[in-house]
């Protein structure tokens, strides 16, 4: 299959640009770890002021792992190639997607994919050390069952992602420069998904709400899977809206696509 | 035929901002659109093998034409077939088959060594490896390259990424390539290897280039004929060499004179282009070379004497100026 070929190589030039930049990935992982211990000294303040044990349906434990897996989960699903785009569509570098016979879409997929598997790998790493060190010292356990549908909902939830962001980045056909924009985005996405509180911490209504958006079932969902919220059945659903939604994110980023698509000038040079 | 042209157009949508903060602000609220007509119905055809020089000033429409016929833009009006396909339709088997080269934009991978993206574009192009490596062999061996691949591509210089550039572009071996200022920025020896590449790429592979270029050498080092637009039209379609034949009626005379002479008596034989002390250059109508340069043997203590045709860069200056001129009478 030839034609797969070069997917697989557009793969494989993510991967070695990752390893490249190695030294700006650990950077910012310890970036990441710098608002999980803002948040956990918070819950420790919230937790010794309040009467009951459990504030928002978590006991003070169950929040503070939530809290090192939304910010590792987070920094897993996350993209960064909106920016890039941007870049292709603003400068004009686009225009080579279409004199060649390559998919820009399957190109940037496999791309990204590339680069976040060393990423992914150290980050799955990090989060098994955190899963034995809350085994070994509260005694919180995880069975294997639930590690490894956490590990089926990790890569649903990073396609889905990918594809909410590939919808995102569309908007460089309408608005040239977009860069805070998808800064916001950013913000408000990972806030949806879960990324930094449970989405029980605003209230009902807004878990209702953001349980109708497709962002939970990035971070939240696969958290929930991990940490036993959910039963058995909840999570197999779970998995079947994130099947669904990729699916209808998928039809939306074709259409934004192909109408962008027609927008772009081609400009400069 | 290889590339057919009838009455292609394209415009753009734009809009005008006057200097300053108020009418920036004024922009926010109130933007008067305007139309850019980049490209005027313009047609034409090319053969086979050929080397077509795409000639214009800067913002005739040449770029704008390269990418209609590359398949990025769609025209807004008119036809194109470019190897038995419309471009924009963009075809895989249309793709497989060409290529462009933009002076100003690079496809390689920055942070990667040459080959890797080399190599992309080989599985891009699904060749197979002894097809490829014998491909590249022979690129890199004529540009003088080979020690070159496994250097990460930020650090080669401009001319050597450009050669980088050529090789990724023709490595699947395309029937026809598009050359939007290859040579731009380059020194005059990268500019010569470059110019020497496609002349022989051209005759032994039978491929077909269009080639714009700022760079005259490289026009008259490469191409027999030229089509030239200005403001998006179409102004000239023939051989380079026949430029002038088009509007100029004059010659040039060229004279060293054996004692100096006054300007006003050189003024009698023609018009005096340049003069200094011992050499002039006199501008005299074609039909009238003869006589005057029987005159002037005759009558000036001439050391030596030539006559020579305007020089085509002057021909296709001309042809740029003249748009101009009607533009600023309109």
């Amino acid at each position: 299959m030839p034609w797969l070929k070069k997917y697989f190589k557009a793969f494989e030039l993510g991967f070695e640009t990752a390893l490249e930049y190695r030294i700006n990935f650990m950077i910012s992982l310890i970036s990441a770890a710098y608002p999980i211990i803002i948040q956990s000294f918070l819950w420790s303040a919230i937790y010794a002021a309040s009467a009951g044990s459990a504030v928002y349906g978590y006991t003070f434990r169950q929040m503070i792992a939530y809290t090192f897996m939304a910010g590792l989960v987070a920094r897993l699903v996350r993209t960064g190639f909106e920016y890039e785009i941007m870049d292709d569509v603003k400068s004009g570098k686009f225009s080579k997607f279409l004199v060649q016979p390559m998919g820009y879409f399957p190109y940037r997929l496999a791309s990204f994919l590339g680069q976040k598997v060393p990423g992914q790998a150290i980050i799955l790493g990090l989060l098994g050390l955190v899963l034995v060190g809350l085994k070994v010292f509260w005694g919180i356990q995880i069975e294997p069952v639930r590690a490894l549908a956490f590990l089926v909902t990790l890569a649903l939830a990073t396609v889905l992602n990918f594809l909410l962001f590939y919808c995102f980045s569309a908007i460089s056909f309408w608005i040239i420069e977009v860069g805070f924009l998808f800064e916001g985005i950013r913000i408000v996405t990972v806030l949806l998904s879960g990324g930094i509180f449970p989405l029980e911490v605003f209230g009902d209504r807004f878990a209702r709400v953001a349980g109708l958006l497709p962002f939970k079932y990035t971070v939240n969902y696969p958290i929930n899977v991990l940490n036993g919220k959910l039963t058995g059945g909840e999570a197999l659903q779970g998995m079947l809206l994130q099947a669904i939604w990729i699916g209808v994110i998928l039809l939306a980023a074709n259409l934004l696509w192909r109408v962008g698509g027609r927008r772009y000038v081609a400009v400069g040079g | 035929m290889v590339i057919k042209v009838n009455r292609l157009s394209k415009s753009f949508e734009y809009y005008k901002k006057e200097l300053g903060l108020r009418n920036s602000i004024r922009n926010l609220f109130y933007r008067e659109k305007l139309i850019k007509e980049a490209v005027k119905e313009i047609s034409f055809e090319i053969e086979e093998g050929e080397m077509v020089g795409f000639l214009g000033p800067n913002g005739a429409g040449k770029t704008t034409t390269l990418k209609m016929l590359s398949g990025i833009l769609h025209p807004t009006a008119g036809e194109a077939r470019v190897l038995g396909f419309t471009p924009w339709e963009r075809k895989k088997a249309f793709k497989m088959q060409f290529a462009i080269v933009m002076g100003q934009k690079n496809q390689l991978w920055w942070d990667l060594p040459a080959n890797e993206s080399l190599y992309l574009n080989k599985c891009i192009y699904e060749l197979d490896d002894r097809q490829y490596q014998e491909t590249l062999g022979e690129l890199t061996e004529l540009l003088d390259v080979k020690d070159l691949l496994n250097v990460q591509v930020r650090r080669l210089s401009l001319g050597e990424r450009m050669k980088m550039e050529l090789i990724a572009a023709l490595i699947h071996r395309p029937r026809l390539i598009f050359l939007d200022e290859p040579t731009i920025g380059l020194d005059i020896l990268s500019q010569m290897k470059i110019r020497e590449f496609f002349r022989y790429y051209n005759q032994e592979k039978k491929a077909t280039v269009v080639l714009t270029s700022h760079y005259m050498q490289d026009i008259e080092g490469l191409c027999k004929r030229v089509i030239i637009i200005n403001e998006g039209q179409l102004v000239y379609d023939g051989d380079l060499h026949r430029v002038n034949d088009a509007f100029a009626q004059t010659k040039l005379i060229k004279l060293q004179l054996a004692a100096p002479v006054q300007m006003d008596e050189l003024e009698a034989f023609g018009r005096v282009k340049s003069h200094d002390a011992f050499t002039v250059t006199l501008e005299v109508p074609r039909a009238e070379v003869k006589e005057r340069s029987k005159a002037i043997l005759d009558r000036l203590p001439v050391s030596d004497f030539n006559i020579e045709d305007i020089p085509v860069e002057e021909g296709i200056a001309q042809l740029y100026r003249r748009r101009e001129a009607n533009h600023a009478l309109a």
